[in-house]
């Protein structure tokens, strides 16, 4: 295989450096120890991934790297070690400016502050935020005209309105993940002609007694993941063209409103009748 | 062509080491070196392929045939990817990421890179430079001052040198 090895030493710099865009950021800068043509190749990869909350680091990797662009910036953080949430607002507002295209935020910490320019970003094709961030009211203008893919796994919103108002403001999304646990919640409804698969999460953050309504209206969804603990009643559009879900519905609904609920699931999955491929489990409801 | 004749086209590929192979154009023109050869009128005969052996070209045919039997749906595409790159060992990775840069397969190439970056984080230096044919042309002084430049990226980094 020496052919292989010798061909691979002549490959253009845009194929390693494409390569090398799938290491995280720490490994990519690791691979300028290799010689002198890998000295400064790292820092043509348009994708910056952070596993650290370290800010001299990041701040620096920032300031040397040379693309014009930043396709992806994630960035990620376990450690107890809080980052300056003004920080991240300013690596997030950099990426804005280099035209990003896929933001991934994984961070445990409500105080970081997402610049409201994030919200009409222009070029962000693919939004995921986890245990971050606030999802602003409908008061602030959103509009995300090349959103096809997000994910909002346990974050906050400003009221009621802000995820049905973020949701009808991406004319192309294709795919969304929610998980909430019913912070702000009690009605909560999504609504897009576009979404083709669906993933939601939704449960009470304690036993309440709340009358939480769930409402889908997705014409064009083929696919949902539903696993839900805390709607009292359930609502869908069509849904004609799904043709593969995994349903999960487990729920606490007092003895008053169960006629109604029990109505409206009945309702849900006869209005799954083009479904081909259905994982159903009701085994935590009540009978 | 296809749409025209309302038949399915074959074309034949040959490799640089001459082996011949049929494939439906439906499949091959993944390739944007192939569909252009095609869209020009260039491949009424055989289409030589000079920088791909037939052991990879092969595989690629392979691939081409599976993925585009799969309908339009990126999840069941991205599995069939992994399954199909998981037994792959370092060498054949290596001449997959150089036939799908020569063929222009925009899908294959960010399978094989990702596959690539995968094996190559948990490596050492060592074996970077050995897989990748990379001399050492640092002088002790400058790569112990890279090193340096960078010392965070190599802490907390366990490295293993198997193949």
């Amino acid at each position: 295989m020496e052919a292989t090895i010798d061909r691979l030493s002549d490959l253009p710099d845009s194929v390693l450096t494409h390569i090398l865009s799938f290491l995280p950021t720490k490994f990519s800068v690791r691979t300028s120890i290799l010689g002198q043509r890998w000295r400064h190749l790292w820092t043509y990869v348009p994708n910056l991934d952070f596993d650290c909350s370290d800010q001299t680091i990041i701040d620096e990797v920032l300031s040397t790297h040379k693309f014009q662009s930043i396709n992806t910036f994630r960035l990620s953080s376990n450690s107890p070690k809080r980052t300056d949430p003004w920080i991240i607002s300013t690596w997030i507002n950099i990426a804005i400016d280099r035209n990003i295209r896929k933001l991934d935020l994984c961070f445990f910490d409500y105080t970081i502050c997402l610049p409201n320019r994030l919200f009409t970003c222009k070029t962000l094709v693919d939004l995921r935020l986890d245990s971050c961030g606030r999802i602003p009211d409908p008061g602030i203008a959103v509009r995300l005209p090349r959103l096809k893919k997000l994910h909002l796994v346990y974050v906050h919103y400003k009221d009621g309105e802000s995820l049905a108002n973020l949701v009808s403001r991406c004319p192309v999304l294709e795919e969304l993940v929610i998980y909430l646990d019913m912070i702000n919640y009690r009605y909560y409804r999504i609504s897009s002609p576009t979404i083709k698969r669906l993933s939601m999460k939704i449960h009470p953050r304690e036993q309440e007694e709340e009358n939480h309504k769930m409402e889908i209206d997705t014409p064009a969804l083929v696919y949902l993941h539903l696993v839900d603990y805390a709607a009292r009643l359930i609502k869908t559009g069509p849904l004609t063209s799904l043709t593969e879900a995994d349903i999960y519905l487990c729920n606490y609904v007092v003895a008053d409103h169960y006629s109604l609920y029990a109505r409206s699931v009945a309702g849900f999955i006869d209005g799954l009748h083009n479904v081909k491929c259905l994982n159903l489990d009701l085994s935590y409801s009540k009978e | 062509m296809a749409a025209e004749t309302g038949t399915p086209t074959t074309l034949t590929l040959k490799s640089n080491d001459d082996e011949l192979f049929s494939v439906a154009e439906s499949a091959a023109i993944l390739s944007v070196t192939i569909r252009n050869m095609v869209e020009d009128g260039c491949a009424g005969g055989v289409i030589p392929l000079d920088n791909v052996d037939g052991k990879t070209l092969a595989s690629v045919i392979t691939y081409m045939n599976g993925i585009s039997a799969i309908p339009a749906d990126e999840e069941k595409k991205k599995s069939y990817r992994d399954k199909f790159l998981s037994d792959k060992d370092f060498e054949t990775l290596a001449d997959m990421v150089l036939a799908a840069n020569y063929l222009n397969m925009s899908c294959l190439m960010d399978a094989v890179s990702a596959k690539i970056a995968q094996v190559m984080e948990k490596k050492s230096v060592g074996w970077v430079r050995r897989k990748f044919g990379i001399e050492n042309d640092y002088t002790p002084e400058e790569e112990a001052a890279v090193k340096e430049e960078h010392k965070w990226t190599f802490e907390g980094v366990e490295t293993d040198d198997d193949n």
